[in-house]
């Protein structure tokens, strides 16, 4: 079939079918209230749940590290009864600094992502800004994910391993040892998790990409 | 030119199934509204329209609609590919519709674009390549129908 004989059925057809077949406000209406399904829109929905969570947890760990510095709470907490008050401070300091940091940058990305959805650039640039958009994604689950199993594994081995204070002897290898391995494993898990849950869409942003990539495929004669 | 027909045919273009069709179709029409005091003029508004509603057809990536609230909407591209209206041989249009199914998602938006009547200009404005490689691409896609056919 010839591409001059599917405009001409095209052209039929849109006349026979669209112009008689108008929606009315109402249902637009409830149309824009619905939720949406697609990719990027759910990106989003987790990232502002993730932002608001990690943002209010861990103001609270904050606050409360901050109580144990200056001493207005004078206990350890009872979840960990085996840790000091400065050490149930530190703790919990790190703890709602790592939140904190992970919710501002999930409220980035965020931001970033609705501008971008909203864009009306060429497809092809917008395709390559998706792929960096998602990468970008990717990489922030993946650190935001991995960064507290080797900070808690550090400071529970740190615990297990220095009852009388930190010495630099061969318990302080070991030490480095436990985190390192933490952190290595937690990274692995969290790369094949975020990829298994992205790859696919990244692969098929790629795809686009190459297909219009001019230095891609045959030559015309 | 009819501005709810764009959404309706780049939606039937790139949706299987009515679920996912209300879905896109939802996201085009809330982006075009949030984007559209973004829209400084300096293409047509059909341009914009197209270029705003293929890029959510490309990051739509997966077809999941589960969730959406049931509103139906009227006759479209989808029923067009079944329907037998009289005017028109059904077995050209089956042809045409089975042809276009074989494309990939880039070369559905080329050739769209192209039975739009949208002239080399605006179709590489719209995709993002240039005008010579439009002409490329239309090349290939020509053999491709070709290929297809004779199959």
């Amino acid at each position: 079939m010839e591409l001059e004989t599917m405009k001409t059925i095209w052209k039929k057809e849109s006349e026979e079918h669209f112009q008689n077949n108008q929606i009315e406000q109402e249902k637009i209406q409830s149309l824009m209230k619905s939720k949406s399904q697609m990719t990027f829109a759910k990106i989003k929905r987790s990232m502002q749940f993730k932002s608001g969570t990690a943002g209010i947890i861990g103001t609270g760990a904050l606050i409360l590290a901050a109580f144990y510095f200056f001493g207005v709470i004078k206990e350890p907490l009872s979840v960990a009864p085996f840790l000091s008050v400065m050490e149930t401070g530190v703790i919990l300091f790190l703890m709602g600094l790592i939140l904190c940091v992970t919710a501002v940058a999930n409220l980035l990305s965020y931001n970033r992502v609705k501008q971008f959805e909203q864009s009306s650039k060429p497809l092809k640039k917008m395709l390559s800004e998706s792929v960096t958009i998602l990468r970008n994604i990717i990489s922030l689950g993946i650190y935001s994910d991995a960064i507290f199993v080797p900070v808690f594994s550090g400071f529970i081995a740190y615990k297990w391993l220095f009852n009388d204070g930190l010495v630099s002897d061969i318990r302080l290898f070991y030490l480095v040892l436990i985190v390192s391995a933490a952190a290595v494993l937690s990274y692995v898990i969290a790369s094949r998790f975020m990829y298994q849950k992205h790859g696919g869409n990244l692969e098929k942003l790629r795809g686009y990409l190459k297909e219009l990539d001019s230095n891609n495929g045959i030559p015309v004669n | 030119m009819d501005h709810q027909a764009i959404i309706h045919k780049v939606c039937g273009m790139y949706c299987d199934n009515e679920e996912d069709k209300k879905d896109l179709f939802q996201e085009i029409l809330i982006n075009l509204w949030k984007s559209y005091p973004s829209f400084r003029g300096d293409s047509t508004f059909t341009t914009w329209m197209y270029r705003v509603s293929l890029n959510l057809a490309f990051q739509r990536l997966r077809k999941t609609a589960k969730n959406m609230e049931q509103v139906m909407l009227p006759t479209t591209f989808d029923t067009m590919k079944s329907s037998g209206k009289e005017g028109l041989p059904n077995r050209e249009k089956q042809q045409m519709y089975a042809a276009i199914e074989k494309l990939n998602e880039v070369e559905k938006a080329i050739v769209m674009l192209y039975l739009e009547e949208k002239g080399n200009e605006e179709i590489a404005k719209i995709i993002g390549i240039s005008q010579n490689y439009v002409r490329v691409k239309m090349t290939r896609i020509r053999r491709k129908l070709k290929q297809i056919v004779e199959e």
